[in-house]
């Protein structure tokens, strides 16, 4: 197809608008600006917008009925220009604000004739191909109207429980393209002047399997817009229309500058990664590639997917969540300063997806499970934009490598309650996440996932409280977090069983439980991956009325079923105990060089296990009586050793390249020295060269190649899910024999090129 | 309740100072300042309140005999954890949720933070535990959300987790079972195993403390108390134990978070209570005095020794919060919203090495070693000591001349850390001063323009030992035009003045989840419960109906939803009028919070709590005022001249000193100038202006254009 075919207009393919909106002349806009706002009116204005957002998502999180909302915070909330561009996010899941500027654009080019945009209107859609992150993400967008005029633009998105489609919680694992979905809904005028419509209402609560739960959802969206409204409104009567656009434009202008200010700190050039997304169906044991490609030229980052799969089953997620889930990163990463003011990010950023991909596919499409789509390309964004910091001495310490839930272990129950209600939910303990290590430190222990900076979970109380359900346990689970130089943040894990009914119904949606995709950055391992697990006709109420409380699934006694990342019609009776493990976060650079005191700290806080610190960190303790110690002597023997092993019996040759031209720091460990085309690759450690510049650096490091479950201690054998021959494989420096890098890759995969500076 | 001859007399301990505030029935208010003895903190109390009665003419036993209430605020709870200097805590909790307090429902990282703070990943982490997870046991047992038993708490697992907690050396244990407060069989027990295990450990049950459903925030406060306890126990029972001895027979009082009093044996029960409550008592003085003085919205800000204080009031109200954060650490203690960074008087001045900056704070020299001029043993330079460099602190002046100070120490010290810079002394000492004024003004930034109000719109009431030193300063960044120096006399010690004119105050819930139509017989039955529980506390306290005001309010929610929205119960209307009239007040207060329609009654309405707040007015002080006129110019007050370094004039300049207690009425100082009540500074900085007005406030015109 040639590229001229490909037309973005959200029918066919995703909807990206141009650079200007064609808008029908009865739309009118309130573009007036005041040229120079004094300093104090701005930073007012700047802290007040930025709590309007704050406000508009606590009004959610009080009226909507649901736990999603109101317990684990998945929503968040949006100002935007009159024209769509945006003013800020607020501090809840970044990647739902960031398709906002899609429904309102769309509305602008498609609505404006008819049914026309007044004031007191508000429009819901949640149509990937438009904008909506995926279709139980609701969109609910309401222009401000100042004398007649689109001012601005407040909305927001809310996850629903659920909205229809062929599995209860519309997790649809098993659709073989969007019609055994949910309908994908365009904008509807669903407020029109200030009153809900009834007969598009009745439609829209049709959809659902708990129609009262949307109803009152709905009502949580258009009083949190309203609170929006009103406040901006405010603003305006105090200071001015002119006053309050000048502090919106300021606000863009200023978070474009400082951005521009930290692209110039970097050098040009290429950053790639890749990963693997499992089961594009039940019962699938294929794995497909899915990449990013970041290029940076100038004041310009240019993101592609070339290399990810075509689209395919129910793995897919479209262009609105992938763009969302690159904001998404680049919100804390390069714009933590300015209040995550993204409009003038998005100034400086290019996207060019190749259409009909797993991360970019075609309607119709199966498109219900883009959770694991958005979270992987935020993953991968991490990865590239990370990496792309490493070669900037100045925000090498704002760098964390990829974080818990990197694919979201999706887990929707359903069923019948005592009362005969039919009740639902998925679980948000995943949001816990933790944070992958950081340039300079340790990463946080379930401390939330880099998308969510207020990521919360319910206590364990509000769960029971609501569901037919009771909690055996939720721990942070030891060593699960990547190791290395910095350890990556563990995440933990969870299990229940059904309390006072027979049996659930369970449709797992995930990815990520056979290839780890908590990547670590600059030779740092990667984390634990997803599992669940189901052990059926399990001892446990024997067990309790005995008085025990089973701590972990491998001591019940029962028959363990296989679970896969997908499943549909799995059912958990009263005697079964459901596991679920989240992905933690990746390590920093290489486990070697961390300090055996940090680890017998880790060890002694029961972080990590003594055999784990062994392993991975070469570290060896002593244990008596209960203390535990440092073994010196066996510490750096064991150390010794495992250098020795990564140089290998095979002399290589080691060319130091001491002599002192310009160097280019790419990361800790990687550098590049010379000019032109003398410039090469060498080990920041030891100056040891690895090649010329043009080259890919690990060509010239040592390779070893593992089985992926010495990645780390929780993941299981991939042969039990998928049949690809998934290998770890650790570049280490061929002088002083450093991790440079670790990679996930297929047996035979050529050497991942993952950075080439310009 | 009411005596003639009698006072009112509050205290008020800090990091570094303890205040004394009496006041007598003809609104005379008498104040004393002592160091703060943090060793034993009852030495400093008491000195205080002798020197305040040695300036009445009397002893402190007669004091003692003559007051009416002695009440008492203290940081000493909020310290412990913000030092981490609590107890050694262990917690016995459920098996499966030892985890709970340090997963921290994931929020841990940013709780409590700014918005800047949440949204940079790499400058925050988890607190430092509360209680690692080497001293948190888990026992099987199992109680679900009906408080039915799932699984029958094993005693030896109990008993066994008691030894190797005291074997560890823990002083208390929190427990904190799930669903205790359904049904608290099985923490009673543990209660009971723990007593006879360990007879002299401080046990904190969670069903007891905070009987709401929420084992993070539950596990928290139960953890806390536990963490507070035994040193806020001892603290409390000590000073009460002193005063009894030495002649008091009024009730001893002490200030909660709520910005209300409590006894001190119901102190020592849930001295959780206690944390944040110190900076309570200046808010609640605010909202006192801004009544007389007309100010219906204030930022009231608290610099002392160690930390800085902003607290809101807001049309007349203090402005509360329903759960606190103390240290990242969130729990369910309904308590006034005040907020503190580490910025005060004793705060340290250091130098980051790698990025070679100069920083002030979060670390404190404290009471002691306290800072260098001290002249008690302190090395590192502070706040203050650039306070007495840069000539605003006069060194032989400092509380009224009891104590000089050593300006030579404080000079070279500064002067050496300039040094490491390039920077001479005056230059060192403008610069710590500016760092600590920007973390000033950043805090009152983020309580009012971050919450979308407009500082503008406040008066800033600037109290405690440091504060009117450095308001007009961090005022000037706020565009603020109005400061007031509260009480001149009294601002060092106004959380003192605050802490003497508080209510009593004690709030009653319950648990009730009942379904509209409400039953108006079974809502009458628990309001009548919560009455009688609130006057019996009261009535024991010596109060009697008169002087008792209750206020009743309910929990509502549509079926399906998590939050709530509380509304008043007028339970002067008939049992069924009020349960017909709750769904309509209910719904009004929602569409009025949320906007109208969003109302959604075919969800259903569920009422979950029924609360009562019942106050018992202690004596409020009547404040004498004096008339404006100028009998005497401000001249006359004007004591001598000295060098004070102003950034602003780019140098040290010749400036006026005046003594506060010689000014009149109405007498105007113009800027720059330095006023000196016995107690602290006023600087009034270039193109400021300062008046006293008939009460003895300091009001200080702040020219908006000035040092812009």
């Amino acid at each position: 197809m040639s590229e001229n075919a490909v037309v973005f207009d959200g029918r066919i393919n995703s909807y990206i608008p141009g650079a200007t909106l064609s808008i029908d002349a009865s739309v009118r806009l309130h573009s007036d600006s005041e040229d120079n706002i004094d300093a104090i009116t701005y930073e007012v204005l700047r802290h007040a917008l930025w709590n309007v957002n704050d406000e508009h998502g606590v009004t959610i999180q009080k009226v909507s009925g649901s736990p999603f909302a109101s317990v684990a915070h998945d929503f968040n909330t949006v100002i935007l220009t009159e024209y769509g561009e945006f003013v800020f996010f607020g501090a809840h899941i970044q990647y739902f604000s960031g398709t906002m500027d899609l429904p309102i654009k769309w509305t602008l080019e498609n609505l404006g004739r008819a049914p026309g945009i007044h004031a007191g209107d508000m429009f819901l859609s949640n149509d990937p191909w438009i904008g909506s992150s995926h279709q139980s993400d609701v969109q609910i967008t309401c222009p401000v109207f100042v004398d007649g005029a689109i001012f601005c633009w407040v909305a927001n998105a809310l996850h629903q429980y659920d909205i229809g489609g062929n599995t209860p919680g519309s997790f649809c694992a098993d659709a073989r393209d969007v019609f055994d979905e949910p309908v994908p809904i365009p904008p509807i005028k669903i407020v029109e002047a200030g009153d809900i419509r009834p007969d598009l209402e009745r439609m829209y609560l049709r959809h659902s399997r708990q129609p009262q739960l949307l109803a009152l959802d709905l009502r949580a969206q258009i009083a949190g817009n309203l609170v929006a409204r009103d406040r901006i409104l405010g603003f305006v009567e105090r200071y001015g229309a002119a006053t309050v656009k000048a502090a919106m434009r300021k606000l863009i202008d200023d978070g474009a500058k400082s951005f521009v200010a930290r692209l110039r700190e970097i050098p040009d050039g290429r950053w790639c990664a890749r990963t693997y997304l499992e089961a594009a169906a039940p019962d699938d044991r294929s794995i497909y590639p899915v990449t990013m490609g970041l290029t940076k030229r100038g004041d310009t980052l240019t993101f592609d997917n070339r290399g990810s799969h075509a689209q395919i089953g129910s793995l897919n997620s479209c262009f609105s969540g992938w763009r969302a889930g690159i904001l998404s990163v680049l919100n804390p990463l390069m714009c933590f300063d300015q209040l995550y003011a993204t409009g003038g990010a998005l100034r400086h950023l290019r996207f060019e997806p190749e259409v009909g991909t797993i991360n970019c596919p075609s309607f119709p499409a199966s498109v219900t499970n883009s959770q694991i789509g958005n979270l992987i390309g935020g993953a991968l964004a991490n990865q590239v934009v990370g990496k792309m910091l490493l070669a900037s001495p100045s925000l090498r310490d704002e760098v964390f490598a990829v974080c818990g839930a990197s694919v979201f272990p999706l887990s929707a129950i359903a069923g019948i309650d005592a009362e005969g209600q039919a009740f639902g939910t998925a679980f948000l303990d995943p949001m816990a996440g933790a944070i992958g290590a950081f340039g300079h430190r340790d990463g946080i222990d379930t401390g939330g996932v880099h998308w969510e900076p207020k990521s919360i979970m319910g206590n364990v109380e509000e769960q029971e409280q609501t569901f037919p359900i009771l909690y055996l346990y939720r721990r942070e689970l030891a060593d699960s977090g990547g190791a290395g130089r910095f350890r990556g943040g563990n995440g933990a894990a969870f299990a229940m069983v059904p309390h006072g009914v027979a049996s659930i119904m369970h449709a797992p949606s995930a990815a990520g439980c056979a290839v780890p995709t908590g990547a670590g950055l600059a030779g740092g391992y990667p984390a634990c991956t997803n599992a669940f697990r189901l052990v059926a006709a399990s001892d446990v109420r024997a067990r309790f009325a005995a008085g025990e409380m089973p701590a972990g699934m491998d001591e019940l006694n029962g028959h363990e079923v296989a679970v896969g990342p997908k499943e549909r019609g799995l059912v958990q009776q009263a005697d079964d105990v459901w596991e679920v493990r989240w992905t933690a976060g990746g390590g920093y650079g290489d486990p070697h060089e961390r300090t055996p005191a940090a680890v017998l700290d880790d060890v002694r806080e029961g972080r990590v296990t003594a055999d784990w610190a062994r392993a991975a960190y070469g570290v060896c303790l002593l244990t008596d009586n209960n203390a535990v110690a440092i073994d010196e002597d066996a510490t750096m023997a064991s150390r010794a050793a495992r250098r020795a092993a990564r140089l290998g019996p095979a002399p290589v040759i080691v060319v130091r390249d001491g002599t002192g031209q310009t160097t280019l720091g790419v990361s800790d460990v990687l550098e590049l020295a010379g000019d032109g085309a003398d410039r090469r690759w060498r080990c920041a450690r030891c100056q040891t060269l690895l090649g010329m510049a043009k080259d890919n650096y690990k060509a010239g490091a040592i390779v070893e190649e593992s089985e992926i479950t010495a990645a780390n201690p929780h993941i299981a054998p991939p042969a039990r899910l998928v049949d690809a021959p998934l290998v770890l494989r650790h570049y280490h420096c061929p002088g002083c024999a450093v991790t440079l890098e670790t990679e996930i890759a297929l047996a035979g995969d050529p050497l991942f090129h993952d950075i080439a500076i310009d | 309740m009411t005596t003639v001859g009698s006072y009112l007399c509050g205290v008020d301990v800090g990091g570094t100072f303890t205040d004394a505030v009496v006041i007598d029935d003809a609104g005379k208010v008498t104040l004393a300042k002592s160091a703060s003895t943090p060793d034993d903190f009852s030495r400093g109390f008491f000195a205080a309140l002798e020197k305040a009665a040695v300036a009445l003419g009397h002893s402190l036993e007669t004091l003692l005999e003559r007051a009416s209430i002695l009440s008492h605020g203290t940081t000493v709870a909020t310290n412990a954890v913000v030092e981490r200097r609590g107890a050694k805590v262990g917690l016995i909790t459920t098996a499966g949720h030892g985890d709970a307090i340090l997963i921290m429902r994931a929020y841990g990282r940013a709780a409590g933070l700014s918005a800047a703070d949440t949204l940079r990943f790499s400058g925050t982490d988890k607190p430092q535990a509360l209680v690692p997870r080497s001293l948190i046991r888990e026992v099987p047992e199992r109680i679900d959300k009906r408080g039915e038993i799932v699984v029958t708490l094993n005693d030896v697992a109990v008993v066994n987790a008691v030894n190797e907690l005291v074997a560890a050396g823990v002083e208390g244990i929190a427990v904190s079972l799930l669903w205790s407060f359904r049904n608290p069989v099985h923490e009673q027990r543990v209660r009971a195993l723990i007593e006879a295990t360990a007879p002299d450990l401080f046990v904190t049950c969670s069903h007891d403390l905070v009987p709401l459903l929420g084992e993070y925030e539950r596990t928290v406060a139960t953890v806390l108390n536990c963490y507070v306890g035994p040193l806020t126990s001892r603290y409390v029972e000590r000073i009460a134990a002193g005063a009894t001895n030495k002649g008091l027979n009024a009730p001893f009082l002490l200030m909660q978070c709520n910005g209300g009093l409590t006894p001190a044996a119901a102190a020592t029960r849930a001295p959780l209570l206690l944390l944040q409550s110190g900076p309570c008592g200046g808010v609640v003085g605010a909202q006192v005095l801004g009544h007389i003085l007309g100010h219906a919205d204030i930022i009231a800000t608290d610099m002392g020794g160690t930390t800085f204080d902003v607290g809101l009031v807001h049309a007349g109200t203090p402005v509360r919060t329903a759960t606190t954060i103390v240290d990242q650490y969130e729990f369910y203690v309904p308590a006034l919203d005040v907020k503190s960074v580490g910025a005060g008087g004793g705060s340290v001045a250091w130098i980051d090495e790698t990025r070679g900056a100069l920083c002030v704070g979060p670390m404190s020299a404290g009471a002691a070693p306290g800072p260098i001029c001290y002249r008690r043993g302190g090395t590192a330079p502070t706040v203050t000591d650039a306070d007495v460099v840069l000539g605003y602190i006069d060194p032989n002046f400092f509380l009224g001349g009891d104590n000089a100070l050593d300006r030579d120490a404080a000079h070279e010290a500064i002067a050496a850390l300039g040094a490491q810079l390039g920077l001479d002394a005056y230059q060192t000492a403008a610069g710590i001063n500016r760092i600590a004024d920007a973390h000033m003004a950043d805090l009152i930034r983020r309580e009012t323009i971050e919450k979308g109000l407009d500082p503008r719109d406040f008066a800033l009431y600037s109290y405690g030992g440091a504060g009117p030193c450095h308001a007009g300063a961090y005022a000037r960044e706020l565009g603020v035009t109005q400061l007031v120096v509260p009480l001149t006399a009294t601002a060092s010690v106004f959380s003192a003045f605050g802490v003497a004119s508080s209510d009593i105050i004690h709030v009653h819930q319950r648990d009730q989840l009942i379904t509209a139509p409400f039953n108006a017989a079974q809502l009458r039955a628990t309001l009548d419960t919560l009455e009688r529980t609130a006057r019996a506390e009261l009535h024991a306290e010596g109060f009697d109906d008169e002087h008792i005001r209750l206020n009743f309010t309910a929990d509502l929610r549509h079926r399906l939803q998590v939050h709530v929205v509380e509304v008043k119960l007028e339970v002067t209307m008939s049992s069924d009028a009020l349960a017909d009239s709750l769904v309509a007040r209910f719904t009004a207060r929602y569409e009025a919070l949320y906007g109208v329609g969003t109302a959604y009654s075919d969800a259903g309405i569920e009422l979950v709590t029924v609360r009562c707040t019942a106050s018992a007015s202690a004596r409020k002080p009547a404040l004498r005022q004096r008339p404006e006129g100028q009998a005497r110019p401000a001249t006359q007050a004007r004591v001598a001249s000295r060098q004070v370094y102003w950034p602003e004039l780019g140098g040290l300049h010749e400036t006026e000193v005046y003594r506060a207690d010689a000014l009149m009425p109405g007498n105007v100082v113009h800027g720059p100038a330095i006023i000196e009540p016995t107690t602290t500074t006023i600087v009034v900085r270039p193109q400021q202006s300062a008046r006293l007005d008939g009460y003895g406030n300091i009001f200080i015109d702040l020219n908006s254009e000035a040092g812009s």
